[in-house]
C-alpha cells in the first residue's frame, strides 16, 4: 500500500503517492529533481543530505518521506528565500555568499548540507562564538577544507545577518 | 509485500491502533530506526507514526515535578529542562548531532533504552519516571523499574509511552561523557550526578554507563553523601582521590568484562562530575 504525502517543499505544495519506506533524500532528488541535496554516506554520518523540516535541520537520509506529510521542507534550492530580500547578497542567502567569499568549499560535495546546518544556526541565534559554530557543524563532515574556511564563511554570513560572532583563536573542531 | 503506515492524530486513535496491531513499529522521530542497517527497516510491515499525537507534546509543571511529553525532541527538551533538570538537559545536548537532536525524542530514547546511550544515566541520577498509557488508563513507573535488561523494558503490548516526569529544582546536577567523536558515537563512559538538596540532609545520586548498561553506584552515593555532609561546599582533593578509588572498585565488581582503561576513565569522569556538582554551592 502506498502512502499519500501532502507537503510543501521550498514553498511549493506537493502531493505524491510514495512507498512507505522511501527516504526523504530520494524523494527530493528522484521524485522532485532537487539534486542540490546530496547523498553522502546514507547512514546519518556525513550530513551532506541536511535539509530543513519545519525550519529545523535534519538529515534527509534518515527521515522517511512519509514523515514529512503536512510538514514543510526546505532544501538548498530554497535557502535564499528563507531570508528577507534585503539580506540576500546578489540573490544568495548570506551563508551561500559566505561560502563563495571565504572559499568555504573545495570539491563542494558537503557544501549543501553545511549551508543548511549553518543557516539554521544563524536563524536561531543572536550571538555566537567560533566554538559554537564548530559545535553546530559537528554533524557535517568535510574531507577537503580543514573546516577553518567553513567557519569563516559562517562568521561572514553571521555578520551580514546581524549575528555577532566572538573570535576564539583557540577553537578547534 | 505492502506496508501499512498509520498516522493517528489523537492518543485514543494511537492506542486503538496499538491494540489492533501490536506488531507495528511505533515511531516518532525514527532517528534510531533510520540509522540501523536498511534491513532493519524492511523487518516491519506496519508503522504507527506518533508524531502528530498532540497529547505527546504537552508539558506541565507541578510544585516538585515537571512533566514533558514523550514527543519532545532532544533539542526542545535540552532548552526546556536546562534550569530545572540540568543533568537531563546536558545529556540531551550530548546526543548525536544537532540534526539528530532536532528529530529524536525523549520517548524514543526511553522506549529503546539502549544500554550505552546518553540519557539512561541522567534519568537514573535524577530519579525520572515514565508515564505509560493504555486504553484502560495510565501508570507511572520509576525509571529503575522500567529497564529490565538492556533494550528490554516493562512496556506492555497495549501501552504507549506518553510522558516523562522529573523531580524539579532539587539541587546541583551534572552530566559528562567520554567517547570517540561525540557527534557519531555513543559514550564509552558517562556519569550523571544529582544532589537532592531538598532533603534535610542532601543526598547524592550517582549513575553511570560504561557501555554495558546504566546503573546507580550505591556505595559511591553513600560515600559522597557522607563526605558532603562533613566537608561543606569545597570538595578537598583527597575526597576526589578516594571517590575515584570507590568508583573504580564498584565498576570492577559490577563486571569483570570492563577493561581497566575503561574503569579508570570512568572513575575520572565521575570525579570531574562530582567536583562540578559539589562546587555549585549556591544550591546547597
Amino acid at each position: 500500500m502506498g502512502v499519500t504525502v501532502h507537503t510543501r517543499v521550498n514553498g511549493q505544495p506537493i502531493e505524491r503517492e510514495i512507498e512507505a519506506r522511501q527516504l526523504l533524500v530520494y524523494f527530493l532528488r528522484d521524485e522532485l529533481g532537487l539534486t542540490g541535496t546530496h547523498v553522502g554516506c546514507d547512514t546519518s554520518q556525513c550530513g551532506a543530505c541536511t535539509v530543513w523540516l519545519d525550519g529545523r535541520a535534519v538529515k534527509s537520509c534518515t527521515v522517511l518521506a512519509a514523515q514529512v506529510d503536512e510538514h514543510e521542507v526546505t532544501t538548498v534550492e530554497g535557502l535564499a528565500e528563507t531570508v528577507p530580500e534585503a539580506q540576500r547578497i546578489e540573490g544568495l542567502h548570506p551563508v551561500q555568499a559566505g561560502f563563495w567569499e571565504k572559499h568555504g568549499l573545495q570539491c563542494g560535495f558537503c557544501t549543501p548540507g553545511m549551508m543548511m546546518t549553518a543557516a539554521e544556526l544563524l536563524a536561531n541565534s543572536e550571538r555566537l562564538s567560533q566554538q559554537e559554530i564548530r559545535e553546530a557543524l559537528e554533524g557535517n563532515i568535510c574531507r577537503c577544507t580543514g573546516y577553518q574556511d567553513i567557519v569563516d564563511a559562517v562568521a561572514f554570513a553571521a555578520e551580514k545577518m546581524g549575528v555577532s560572532v566572538e573570535r576564539d583563536v583557540t577553537a578547534s573542531i | 509485500m505492502g506496508t501499512d503506515w498509520f498516522r493517528p492524530i489523537s492518543l485514543e486513535e494511537a492506542l486503538e491502533l496499538r491494540m489492533t496491531y501490536p506488531d507495528a513499529y511505533l515511531l516518532c522521530g525514527a532517528t534510531h530506526l533510520m540509522t540501523q542497517p536498511r534491513t532493519a527497516l524492511s523487518q516491519y510491515t506496519r508503522f504507527i507514526d506518533l508524531s502528530r499525537v498532540e497529547q505527546l507534546y504537552g508539558c506541565h509543571t507541578e510544585e516538585c515535578v515537571i512533566q514533558v511529553g514523550a514527543a519532545f525532541s532532544y533539542a526542545r527538551a535540552a532548552d526546556f529542562l536546562a534550569s530545572t533538570v540540568p543533568a537531563v538537559a546536558q545529556a540531551c545536548r550530548s546526543v548525536g548531532t544537532p540534526q539528530v537532536r532536532n528529530k529524536g525524542t525523549l520517548g524514543g530514547a526511553v522506549a529503546l533504552s539502549l544500554p550505552n546511550a546518553d540519557l539512561p544515566p541522567a534519568l537514573l541520577a535524577v530519579g525520572a519516571e515514565v508515564v505509560l498509557t493504555s486504553t484502560v488508563g495510565s501508570r507511572v513507573l520509576p525509571i529503575e523499574a522500567w529497564v529490565c535488561e538492556p533494550s528490554q523494558t516493562s512496556l506492555q503490548p497495549d501501552e504507549i509511552i506518553t510522558a516523562l516526569r522529573f523531580p524539579r529544582d532539587q539541587g546541583p546536577q551534572a552530566y559528562h561523557r567520554l567517547g570517540r567523536r561525540a557527534a557519531f558515537c555513543f559514550p564509552e563512559v558517562a556519569a550523571a550526578i544529582a544532589i537532592d538538596a531538598t532533603l534535610p540532609s542532601p543526598y547524592v545520586r550517582i549513575a553511570m554507563t560504561v557501555g554495558t548498561g546504566a546503573f546507580r553506584l550505591l556505595h559511591a552515593e553513600q560515600f559522597a553523601t557522607e563526605a558532603l555532609s562533613m566537608m561543606g561546599t569545597e570538595p578537598p582533593e583527597e575526597i576526589g582521590m578516594e571517590f575515584y578509588g570507590i568508583v573504580e572498585e564498584t565498576l570492577a565488581a559490577h563486571s569483570a568484562e570492563i577493561p581497566e582503561v575503561v574503569r579508570t576513565s570512568a572513575a575520572a569522569v565521575a570525579v570531574r562530575t562530582l567536583q562540578e556538582v559539589w562546587s555549585d554551592g549556591d544550591h546547597l
